[in-house]
């Protein structure tokens, strides 16, 4: 499923991965806000604030020599760099492609990242512990090797019989045991163990109070990261940014396909990630002067790509059918050998997954849903360019992937955008007079527990529509009659309603925002291919979730409880994702959501033990089924393109609503 | 006929079924006029309608599915009349395209449209199915003696596959004379251009018109062959 390739565009932002064809003479500020890119002004583009400061990574020679507002903005180091600022330069004549990078610095973090998910209770016993030892130093008569002597205590004072000391901790260890108490005192330390085996780590002093680990989930697009206090279980700062591999492919089929190249592409896809999350691991502890070297253990969550992208493991195989992941179960690897900037001896974990795409995410949703201990049956859906789908109980499960596609992230829709500002994030028409009304995400502050961002920009007229919104889109065209339950424009009202009319190109479009009402003068439409897209992804997301219910054997009626995860999941109007036919008709007050639990899930598993052993358990319990090969997809998936479905048995009380309208 | 192509173009697959066995049975119309002027005409018709955005893939599916019920009765018939004439030494021989979805994927709702589209446009169709190996649809096409080859993918990784299927015609000397088309999610007439494929199709309307101008241009080109190589054999 890609989007169009990189090649069609004239003006790429990065890391974003937001692109657009613009004509000759448009303002690089203006593309770039037009685009819905994170770029930061306070003067709104008039080469005054001097925030909007981009590196030109290709076509830079063909821009004119610096304004004064930018030399006096930039540096000369900046310079150097291909610095400029992006309301000052304008795409000039006759050049292919503008490649520009939105450093960290101009960007305000103003993406609504979702961060957040469930608190769950967990017992807290996390794979690293600390323990304080005062060992009486060595006599004459008492001569044993500092080892030995560090392993007599370990045994005598916390019962541990069988400790690996490693070489890399072996060789500072005569010299740490001595540090506190100088020549002729007692040995005063503090033992790093992990998952109660080997010693990681040997500190001078009494630390045990500072125990740290992160936890990570690894979204194709987002990151989320959260340092937590492996003594409490509490998470201390959150952190997030867009995942840095988007360059290299802006969904995960493209990404796979540039790492599978070769082994040095893989390595560069590897290296950003993990760059990324340094990036996160050293803002965190700016913020709360916790040492990298006290972060002992990373816990990692994402779908089967990202895992093997984060541990650069050669990837082509798992991107075609049959889709065989490279590795299944947990894996586990050193962060110095890893480019962690953790402690180096430290562990970076990632969970196990269930098959080619259906990842650790997937695992980690399942795993706070609790598959193995309910008697309720649930229902869940992670939604996004991949949805994966479980249903079951304690007594079993299935689970099954659709490629539904990126339409509802607002890629291959013509006004779609990402949720930033400036986005609609809601509409809502009125079924009998077409009123239409919308919502614009504005000034989002930035997020996390102690993140804070410096400026806010106040868009409060739209530029585009997000997820969230496109999800209102196809329920609403339907209750109002705008179109039909097959998904086609009611040509009706071609010349009576003034928002309906024909393209240039013959398709019919409806308009949401007229020109005078949007941030860039331009009208914001849903066209009919747009409606197509959203569509076809509603339909994949409801066959898998029917193809997971007849292999239960069950009808919409015993499903106990619908749970939706993911951060998409929990911005969407669920009435609106229910009437469209995007998952079954159950009672609304039966469905939940569960915000990121790829990113819960972590937090579960850095912190116990006993949640990284369901998550093995889940992986090789829970029964996978392929939907596009499924015998009943052919019949299916069709009738799920219509709106709510052709097979309205399915769906009695938005059947019984349309027919009050008028509308069947 | 006009009963037919309606009935075909509605999607209503007892209707067309029907139809098409009265028009036999009661030697109402020969079996390659029913091809030519009641299913081509309806999935044209329907092709159109999918253009007009009118109709997506339920009702295209729908259609689909009753040409194959209706092509069940017919082919038979003209495949046997074909094979009578071409003994007689008579008629020119159909288009024939090998189709399938490349290997590495398993995405065929798109694919299975094109190749009825086709067979309703009078081609011999041969449809190797999904995750197709790269060397069965050349390995198909040569000893078919296909004029073109169709493949699709809806994914990106499986895009590399499109190329080696070009390498391979190259390698073989086959470029050509099988020429090649490629569409699905994952293409583009830019990827198409880049690969060196000698046509790209944004749909199975698109689709049915390229492959016609591929068949025309390999016959053509064909032809001139073997114009050339009597010219050199008299000159012998």
């Amino acid at each position: 499923m890609a989007g169009r390739r990189l090649e069609e565009y004239n003006i790429v932002f990065f890391p974003s991965g937001l692109r657009g064809t613009f004509e000759p003479g448009t303002s690089i500020f203006e593309a770039a806000t037009k685009l819905g890119v994170d770029l930061a002004t306070i003067c709104g583009g008039q080469g005054e604030c001097g925030k909007c400061k981009v590196i030109i990574e290709e076509g830079a020679e063909a821009l004119g020599p610096l304004t004064p507002s930018e030399e006096a903005h930039l540096t000369e180091e900046e310079k150097r760099q291909n610095y400029r600022l992006a309301c000052m330069i304008s795409l000039p004549e006759g050049v292919k492609r503008l490649v520009i990078r939105v450093p960290e610095t101009s960007r305000l973090g103003a993406q609504r990242l979702q961060t957040e998910g469930l608190e769950v209770d967990v017992k807290l016993d996390p794979a690293v512990r600390k323990y304080h030892l005062i060992m009486k130093r060595g006599t004459l008569e008492d001569d044993r090797a500092d080892e030995i002597r560090l392993l007599d205590y370990m045994r005598d004072l916390y019962g541990f019989e069988d400790l690996e000391i490693p070489w890399e901790v072996a060789t500072t260890l005569p010299m740490i045991l001595r540090e506190k108490g100088g020549t002729r005192g007692d040995f005063d330390v503090t033992v790093v163990v992990y998952d109660d085996r080997k010693v990681i780590a040997v500190e001078p002093g009494d630390t045990t109070g500072r125990c740290y680990g992160i936890a990570v989930d690894i979204g194709s697009t987002k990151l989320a990261g959260f340092l937590m206090d492996l003594n409490t279980g509490k998470v201390v700062a959150v952190s997030s940014r867009m995942n840095p591999q988007i360059p290299y492919g802006e969904d995960i089929l493209s990404r796979m396909t540039y790492a599978k190249k070769s082994w040095e592409a893989l390595k560069t896809v590897q290296q950003a990630v993990i760059n990324g999350i340094n990036d996160m691991i050293l803002e965190m502890c700016e913020l709360t002067g916790i040492k990298p070297e006290e972060i002992y253990e990373g816990v990692f969550v994402g779908n089967t790509a990202m895992q093997h992208l984060f541990l650069g493991i050669w990837p082509k195989f798992m991107s075609l059918a049959p889709y065989p992941a490279g590795i299944k179960r947990p894996m586990r690897a050193p962060a110095d050998k890893l480019g962690l900037k953790i402690h180096p001896n430290g562990y970076a974990w990632f969970a196990p997954i269930i098959r080619g795409f259906v990842g650790a995410d997937q695992v980690a949703a399942e795993l706070v849903v609790n598959y193995l201990e309910i008697d309720e049956m649930v229902l869940e859906l992670d939604i996004g360019t991949n949805t994966e789908i479980t249903l079951g109980n304690r007594h079993g499960a299935y689970c099954v992937s659709c490629a539904s596609g990126p339409a509802f992230e607002g890629m291959m829709i013509s006004c779609g955008m990402r949720a930033a500002n400036g986005a609609i994030e809601r509409i809502r028409i009125d079924p009998e007079t077409r009123e239409l009304e919308y919502k614009v995400i504005t000034g989002i502050w930035a997020r996390g527990v102690r993140s804070c961002s410096k400026y806010r920009r106040t868009i409060t007229k739209p530029i585009g529509i997000c997820g969230s919104a496109l999800c209102d889109v196809l329920p609403e065209f339907v209750k109002a009659g705008i179109i039909h339950m097959s998904g086609q424009f009611n040509k009706e009202l071609l010349g009576v309603d003034p928002r309906m009319r024909k393209r240039p190109d013959g398709q019919l479009e409806y308009v949401i925002a007229w020109a005078h009402e949007t941030a860039h003068g331009k009208d914001i439409t849903i066209t009919q291919n747009d409606i197509r897209e959203l569509q076809k992804a509603k339909a994949a997301m409801f066959t898998g979730a029917y193809l997971l219910m007849k292999e239960m054997g069950i009808t919409t009626d015993d499903i106990d409880e619908l749970v939706i995860a993911g951060a998409f999941g929990s911005y969407i109007d669920p009435a609106s994702a229910r009437t469209m036919g995007m998952y079954p008709e159950v009672p609304l007050e039966k469905i939940r959501t569960i915000g990121n639990a790829a990113g819960t899930g972590a937090r579960m598993a850095l912190i116990s033990r006993e949640a990284r052993r369901k998550m093995e358990k889940l992986s090789n319990w829970v029964k996978f089924i392929e939907a596009a090969i499924h015998p009943d997809f052919m019949k299916v998936y069709p009738e799920a393109m219509y709106i709510p479905n052709k097979n309205l048995d399915l769906f009695p009380e938005t059947a019984a609503m349309l027919k009050e309208l008028g509308r069947i | 006929m006009k009963a037919v192509a309606e009935a075909l173009c509605a999607g209503d697959k007892e209707k067309t079924v029907e139809l098409v066995k009265k028009g036999i049975d009661e030697k109402i119309a020969h079996p390659l006029e029913i091809l030519k002027d009641g299913l081509g005409v309806g999935m044209t018709m329907a092709g159109d309608k999918y253009e007009a955005g009118e109709y997506f893939v339920p009702e295209m599916l729908m259609c689909v599915d009753a040409m194959d019920a209706a092509m069940e009765i017919v082919m038979p018939l003209i495949e046997q009349e074909l094979r009578e004439k071409e003994k007689a030494g008579g008629g020119a021989p159909r288009g024939k395209v090998v189709i399938g979805v490349v290997e590495g994927d398993i995405h065929d709702i798109g694919k299975t449209i094109v190749a009825s589209m086709l067979r309703a446009a009078g081609f011999e169709v041969i449809d190797l199915g999904r995750d197709v190996p790269i060397d069965e649809f050349i390995e198909t096409a040569v000893r078919e003696g296909a004029q073109v080859i169709a493949a699709s993918t809806l994914m990106t990784p499986t895009l590399e596959g499109m190329e080696e299927i070009e390498e391979k015609l190259k390698e073989k000397g086959l470029k050509g004379k099988i020429k090649t088309i490629i569409g699905g999610g994952a293409t583009s007439k830019e990827f198409a251009d880049e690969i060196g494929a000698d046509a790209w199709a944004a749909d199975a309307v698109e689709g049915v018109d390229a492959v016609k101008r591929l068949v025309e241009e390999v016959k053509m080109a064909m032809a001139e062959i073997e114009k050339r190589m009597e010219a050199e054999k008299k000159e012998e």
